[in-house]
Parts: C-alpha cells; structure tokens; sequence
C-alpha cells in the first residue's frame, strides 16, 4: 500500500472517484442491460462483477484516505503543539535566567555592604580579638570541598 | 508460495513511526554552572580577615542556593509545559 505513496495525491482522489463512480454506472448498466438483445445480456454477470468489484475498491479507496487525512491532522495538531511547547520553553528559560540573575545581583550587593562594613571596622574588630591558627585549619577542613572522595 | 512470503514484508517495511521528536528542553546558561568551591581563610591571626572569607562564603552559599531554586523552578514549569502535550 506505502508504494502508493509515489503517485501524487491527486492522481490517487481521481482514480478512486474513477472507480466509485465508474463502478455505480457499470452497475447501472448492468440493470439496464435487461432490456437489451440477448447477445448483449450474455455481458451482464461480467459487468455487475466488475461493477461490484470497482465499487468495493473505491470505497476502500476513499477510507483509506479518509483515515490518511485523520492521521495527517492529528500529525499537525502535534507538531503545532511541539512547536508551541518548544516556544514556552524558551521563554520560561529566559524568565527563569533572568529572575536568577536579578536574585544573584542581590545576594552580591549585599555581600558587597557587608565586607565594606568589615573592612571599614577591621581595626576595631582585630583589636578586640586575635584568632588561633588552629581556628583557621578548621575553618579551612570545614570548608574544603569533600563530595568526590568517600 | 516463497514469493507470496514477500507480499508483507513489502507492506511492512514502510511502516514508521510517528515523525515527531520533542526536543529536551535547554536549561538556562548561566544555571547550569557548578557552585564554586568555598574558599580558603589566608593564614591570619585577624579577626576581620577570617569575617572576610566566611562573609564570601556564604554569598557564594547563597548564589548556590539561587541555583538550586532556579533548577527547581526550571524543573516545574518544565513539567507543566510537558503535561500539555499529553
């Protein structure tokens, strides 16, 4: 049947109203052809034969591309659908970028007032206090980064 | 009768799948770096020096925490865009 898929859709439509109708008048023919001679009525179990035969085949014809047309839409439908998801997607990434780069820029201004209020009070700071180095090694343990090892 | 073995493979071998793929959603550039490594108190006996590098750290605590949360975000509304094209 996919090897049908070569010949132009058009092509195809024609043929199968070809066989639809070409099939209803053969059958016509066939009902009328009892009031021919009878050399001619010899011809009618051929031609309703026949007729039967194209009918049957244009209708499987025509649902066959009924059902090709179903499928077709619902293909688009999903593609639209796809490409509307894709679109959202994009967006949601450019809004999520851009709240989290506004959120960082907080966190930094902050840290920024913070350390200049640091180094602004450092000499009143280190005068009440001197820190150990072992304070420092264990700041620095606490701190190293330990996720690789087991 | 070997030739009539033919006749389905013949009506199979075009059968496809359905010729649409969703592409996995991109995550936002700058969410997808790695939280930097906390850094390392300068050897010092000063006070304000060591308040420098912790007050750092937590900044970069809470950059990574912004991470997490943009992820999490991401990772919602990534979901509720899939849901749609069920």
């Amino acid at each position: 049947m996919w090897l049908l898929n070569f010949l132009p859709v058009s092509y195809l439509h024609l043929i199968v109203f070809i066989f639809m109708f070409g099939g209803l008048g053969l059958y016509t023919v066939g009902l009328l052809i009892n009031f021919c001679p009878l050399w001619v009525k010899s011809y009618r179990e051929p031609i309703r034969i026949l007729s039967t035969v194209l009918i049957v085949a244009g209708i499987y014809g025509y649902g066959m591309f009924s059902a090709n047309q179903a499928w077709s839409d619902k293909l688009n439908e999903a593609e639209k659908k796809v490409a509307l998801a894709e679109k959202k997607a994009a967006e949601t990434n450019t809004q999520i970028e851009y709240v989290y780069k506004d959120r960082v820029q907080v966190v930094r201004e902050i840290q920024y007032k913070t350390l200049t209020t640091i180094r602004k009070d450092a000499s009143k700071i280190d005068a009440v206090c001197k820190v150990d180095p072992e304070v420092i090694s264990i700041l620095n343990t606490a701190a190293t980064y330990t996720g690789d090892k087991k | 009768m070997k030739l009539l073995m033919l006749v389905p493979v013949l009506l199979l071998s075009a059968c496809s799948s359905v010729p649409i793929t969703v592409k996995f959603p991109d995550a936002a550039p700058s969410i997808q770096e790695s939280c930097a490594n906390l850094q390392q108190i300068p050897p010092t006996d000063k006070l304000s020096e060591v308040m420098l590098t912790v007050t750092a750290n937590y900044g970069l605590y809470h950059e990574c925490q912004l991470k997490v949360e943009a992820w999490k975000d991401w990772h919602k509304q990534q979901k509720e865009i899939f849901e749609t094209l069920k």
